[in-house]
C-alpha cells in the first residue's frame, strides 16, 4: 500500500512535466485540424475555441481535476474521450509487451543457464547470440522479419493487430513478428544477468552439500541454484519490461499496431495534449505496477527479504 | 547415471512453440478478396482529422473517409469534366462568374431515411461555410446560399469565383451534403457520418486511428453504385509498412509514395501516378522586413537562376518528378510550358544579378522547412546551389507540420520550403497572393498589378480565363515570388483485380466510390 501511495506524487510530477514540455513546443492542434492552408486568424480562432489561450496553470488544473475522477478529457483533434481511445489501445500494448517479456525471459534464462553451465563452444555460442541480440536495432529486425515472413513467404501479417476476441491463433499470428523484434534485445540483458547470477550461485558451498546428500542434479539446479539466482534475474526482467515499453512505440509504428505507443506518437505530432497526458498516466502506472510486482517477487523467491 | 540438465531445451521449446503458432492457419489470409459482394480494404497514411466535412482539410486521405459516406453534388471525373451527381444540372447564371445554380435530384434520402432537398443542401453548404474549416477561403466571397421552391440552390458571390463546380465536387468539402440531423449534432459529425452516400460508417467495427469500416447505406438512391459489402480504410503511416502490407495481401490498394513506387512495381503491384504537387522554396519576405535583400526582385530572380532544377528533381524523385519553375500544375489554368524556360540554370547570371542588386558577396538568411513530402530535402538541395553563389541559408527543419506552421507564422523566417497541391489559380491565389496571413503568405505580401490580373482572370469567361491566368502567373514568376524545382507525382498502388482506380493529371484524387471488382 505504501508503495502504491508513493506513485501518487510520481504521477503528479510526471504529468506536470509532460504538460509543461508539450505546452512549450511550438505548434498547435489547430494546424492538424485545419490543415496548412488556413489563415492565421482561423488558427487563432480555433485556439480560442479549444481553450489554448488560457494560462498553463489553469489548463493543467482543469485537466487534473478531471483526471482524479478518471476523466482525461477529449482528444483535441477527434473529440473522442481520451479514456476510450486509450482503453481501446491498452490491450494491444499489453499483448505486445507481456508477450515480448515472456519470450525474452524464456530465451534469456535458457541462454544464460546454457552459458553458465557449458564452458567452451556451447557456452560461447550462447554468449554470441546474446551479444547479437543486444546489438541488432529492433526496428531493423522488424523490417527484416516482415520482408521474410510476410512479403516473401506470406506466413504472417506485415501489419495490424487482431484482437483476442477473434481467436487465439489469429491474435498470436498478428503478434509473433513484433514479439520477436522486441524480445531479442531484452533477452540479451536477461541472459547476461542469468549467466552471472547462476554461475555465482553454482559456486556456493550449498550446491556441493546438496549433491553430496544425494539430491539429483536437476533438483539442485532447478529448485535451489535457480531460486538463489532468481532475484537479480527478476530485477532484470523488470528492467527489460520498462525498456520494452519505450521500444514498443517504434515497433507499433512499424507494424501499424493500434497501441498506446503509436497513439502517443501521433498525438505528439498533432499537439493533442489530452491524449499525451492520458498516455503518460497509463505508461507510468504500468511502470509502477511492474516495479511493485518485481519487489513482491523478491519476497516470494527469498522469504528473508519479504516486504513488511 | 547422471542426467544432463536440459539447458537448451527451454529456449528451443519456446521458439518452436512460437513458430508453430505461425502455422496455425496456412499462409497469410487476405483480409479482402476482389469480386462482387466482397470487401475492399484500402490503406491510408493518416487518420481523419475529423469526419466533419465542414472542418476537414483537403488531402487524399481525408477525402477517402468522406467520399464513402457523403455523395457530392457534382462529380469530377478522371478527365476533369464535371457530371451530375446529387445535382442533376448546374452552371453559372449570366456572366462574371458571380452566380451559380444547382438543381437538386428528387427522391434522394439521407442514410437516416430523411429526404434530401434543396433546403437541406443549402443548409449543409451554409454550415460548411461557417464551420471554420480552412477550405471556406476557397469559396471566397460566395456567402449567399439559398434554396428555391423549385428544387434549386442558388449561390451568390460579391466577386468572381470561377471554381465552384470543383468546390461542389467530391474533391472539396462543400459538395458533401450533410443531413439536418448531423448539423443539429455538430459534435457527432467528428466521429460519425450523416450523408447520402453509398456507405455509412460502422462505429462498432471501427477503431479510431487504426481502421474505419463502412457498410452499405440501405437508403442509397442508386443501388448499382454499391460495389462492396464492406469497405475498410486502414491507417498505416510508415511508407515501407504500407508497401509490405499490400505485398503481403492485407489490402487491395494503398496511397503510395515516390520513395517506394519502384519497389511496388518490382513487386508486381500496379502503380498509378500523376503530377500532384509542386515543391520548392517560398520567398515570403518581399518587403525585406527580415531579410532586406529579398525586397529586391533581382535577388529573388538570382535565387531562381542559381539552381539546376533537372538535377534536383532527378536525384530526389526519379521518374516520379518533373522539373518546373511554376506553382500550378499543367492541368490547371495559369500553367504555360514555356514558363519553364524562364529560369534556366545560370549561376553566372545569378551572381551578376546579386551584384547589380548590391550583394556581390551574397548574404545569409534563416529558412524553415517541414520534413514531410520531401520538402526538407528539396530545400536542402536548393540551399546547396545557393551556397555556390554566396547565399548562405541556415535551415530549421521540423518533423511536425504544426511546428512548421507556427514557425512560419511567427515571421522570423523570410523564406520556407513548401509543397503545394495543384489547384486552380483562384484557389492558389487565396493562399499565396491575397493579404490574409497564412503559412504560404505570412507577411501578407500583395502586389496591385498581380491583384488586377487575378481579378480579371476570375471574372472572365472560360475561353478567356486561361490566357489571363497565365499572364498573372507569369508576372508573379518574373517577380520571383517563389523558387520551384519540381512537380511531384502522387501514387496509388493496387493489387490485380480492381477497376475504377484512376489517377490522372486532371484528377489526382482517386474516387473511392468508383472502385469496383474486375480488371
Amino acid at each position: 500500500m505504501r508503495r502504491l501511495l508513493v506513485s501518487v506524487p510520481l504521477l503528479f510530477l510526471v504529468t506536470f512535466l509532460t504538460f509543461l514540455l508539450v505546452s512549450l513546443l511550438p505548434g498547435s492542434p489547430s494546424v492538424t485540424i485545419l490543415g496548412p492552408t488556413a489563415s492565421q486568424d482561423q488558427y487563432h480562432q480555433l485556439d480560442l475555441q479549444l481553450g489554448l489561450d488560457q494560462p498553463l496553470w489553469t489548463r493543467y488544473g482543469h485537466w487534473l481535476a478531471g483526471a482524479v475522477r478518471g476523466d482525461f478529457g477529449s482528444s483535441l483533434i477527434t473529440g473522442d474521450p481520451v479514456a476510450r481511445i486509450l482503453d481501446e489501445r491498452l490491450p494491444v500494448t499489453l499483448s505486445l509487451i507481456l508477450g515480448a517479456t515472456v519470450l525474452a525471459t524464456a530465451l534469456g534464462i535458457g541462454l544464460g543457464i546454457l552459458s553458465a553451465l557449458r564452458a567452451g563452444r556451447r557456452g560461447g555460442i550462447a554468449d554470441v547470440l546474446s551479444l547479437v541480440g543486444s546489438a541488432i536495432p529492433n526496428f531493423w529486425l522488424a523490417l527484416v522479419l516482415v520482408a521474410a515472413f510476410s512479403v516473401s513467404w506470406r506466413l504472417l501479417p506485415a501489419t495490424g493487430y487482431t484482437s483476442l476476441a477473434q481467436g487465439l491463433g489469429p491474435w498470436a499470428r498478428s503478434l509473433i513478428l513484433p514479439w520477436i523484434a522486441l524480445a531479442l534485445g531484452g533477452s540479451a540483458l536477461i541472459a547476461k544477468q542469468t549467466r552471472d547470477a547462476f554461475a555465482t550461485a553454482l559456486a556456493m558451498d550449498f550446491v556441493v552439500v546438496l549433491q553430496a546428500n544425494g539430491f539429483s542434479r536437476r533438483s539442485v539446479l532447478y529448485r535451489h541454484v535457480l531460486r538463489n539466482a532468481a532475484i537479480p534475474i527478476s530485477t532484470s526482467i523488470g528492467i527489460v519490461f520498462v525498456g520494452l515499453l519505450s521500444g514498443s512505440v517504434l515497433i507499433e509504428t512499424v507494424f501499424a499496431a493500434p497501441g498506446l505507443g503509436s497513439a502517443t506518437v501521433a498525438a505528439t505530432n498533432q499537439h493533442d495534449l489530452p491524449v499525451i497526458q492520458g498516455a503518460v498516466v497509463y505508461f507510468t502506472l504500468m511502470v509502477v505496477l511492474m516495479n511493485l510486482l518485481v519487489d513482491l517477487s523478491y519476497g516470494w523467491l527469498n522469504p528473508r527479504v519479504r516486504l513488511p | 547415471m547422471r542426467r544432463r540438465f536440459p539447458t537448451g531445451r527451454l529456449s528451443i521449446a519456446v521458439l518452436a512453440g512460437t513458430l508453430a503458432l505461425a502455422g496455425c492457419t496456412s499462409g497469410t489470409s487476405s483480409s479482402s478478396s476482389t469480386g462482387a459482394g466482397h470487401d475492399l480494404t484500402m490503406i491510408l497514411t493518416s487518420q481523419p482529422t475529423s469526419l466533419d466535412p465542414g472542418t476537414m482539410n483537403v488531402d487524399p486521405n481525408n477525402l477517402a473517409y468522406e467520399q464513402l459516406a457523403y455523395d457530392p453534388l457534382i462529380r469530377v471525373g478522371s478527365d476533369g469534366t464535371f457530371t451530375p451527381a446529387l445535382a442533376t444540372s448546374f452552371g453559372y447564371v449570366g456572366s462574371g462568374n458571380t452566380r451559380f445554380q444547382l438543381h437538386i435530384r428528387s427522391g434522394v434520402k439521407f442514410a437516416d431515411g430523411t429526404p434530401l432537398t434543396a433546403q437541406t443542401v443549402a443548409a449543409s453548404i451554409n454550415y460548411a461555410l461557417k464551420a471554420g474549416g480552412s477550405a471556406a477561403a476557397w469559396l471566397g466571397s460566395c456567402a449567399s446560399i439559398t434554396a428555391t421552391a423549385t428544387g434549386d440552390v442558388l449561390v451568390g458571390c460579391t466577386s468572381a469565383n470561377p471554381t465552384l463546380p470543383l468546390l461542389f465536387s467530391q474533391n472539396a468539402p462543400f459538395g458533401f451534403v450533410i443531413s439536418p440531423a448531423g448539423i443539429a449534432q455538430k459534435a457527432s459529425l467528428k466521429t460519425a457520418t450523416f450523408g447520402a452516400g453509398e456507405y455509412v460508417l460502422d462505429q462498432k467495427q471501427t477503431v479510431t486511428g487504426d481502421h474505419y469500416v463502412y457498410t452499405p447505406n440501405p437508403n442509397y438512391w442508386d443501388s448499382k453504385g454499391i460495389h462492396y459489402q464492406k469497405v475498410t480504410l486502414k491507417v498505416v503511416a510508415n511508407p515501407n509498412s504500407v508497401l509490405s502490407s499490400i505485398q503481403a495481401g492485407q489490402a487491395d490498394l494503398a496511397i503510395g509514395d515516390p520513395s517506394t513506387a519502384d519497389a511496388a512495381k518490382s513487386a508486381g503491384l500496379t502503380v498509378y501516378s500523376a503530377p500532384s504537387y509542386t515543391a520548392g522554396v517560398d520567398l515570403f519576405d518581399k518587403a525585406g522586413a527580415v531579410s532586406k535583400p529579398l525586397a529586391d526582385p533581382r535577388v529573388r530572380q538570382a535565387l531562381n537562376y542559381a539552381i539546376d532544377r533537372a538535377a534536383i528533381t532527378k536525384a530526389l524523385f526519379g521518374e516520379y518528378g518533373t522539373p518546373t519553375t511554376q506553382l500550378v500544375t499543367p492541368v490547371y489554368d495559369g500553367y504555360d510550358a514555356s514558363l519553364n524556360n524562364l529560369y534556366g540554370y545560370d549561376p553566372v547570371k545569378a551572381k551578376q544579378l546579386l551584384s547589380d542588386a548590391g550583394y556581390p558577396n551574397g548574404f545569409s538568411m534563416p529558412i524553415e522547412a517541414w520534413q514531410g513530402f520531401n520538402i526538407a530535402q528539396v530545400t536542402q538541395a536548393i540551399m546547396g546551389y545557393w551556397a555556390k553563389i554566396g547565399v548562405k541559408a541556415v535551415l530549421t527543419s521540423d518533423a511536425a507540420p504544426g511546428t512548421w506552421v507556427s514557425n512560419v507564422l511567427s515571421k522570423k523566417f523570410p523564406a520556407a520550403g513548401y509543397g503545394y497541391a495543384g489547384l486552380p489559380v483562384f484557389q492558389t491565389s487565396q493562399n499565396w497572393f491575397r493579404p490574409a496571413a497564412n503559412p504560404f503568405n505570412p507577411f501578407s505580401a500583395t502586389d496591385p498589378r498581380l491583384d488586377q490580373l487575378l481579378d480579371q482572370a476570375a471574372a472572365a469567361a472560360p475561353e478567356a480565363a486561361g490566357a489571363l491566368s497565365v499572364q498573372a502567373m507569369r508576372y508573379a514568376l518574373e517577380q520571383g515570388w517563389w523558387v520551384t524545382t519540381s512537380l511531384v507525382d502522387a501514387a496509388y498502388y493496387t493489387r490485380k483485380g480492381l477497376s475504377g482506380v484512376t489517377v490522372t493529371p486532371k484528377n489526382i484524387f482517386t474516387d473511392v466510390t468508383q472502385i469496383q471488382p474486375g480488371s
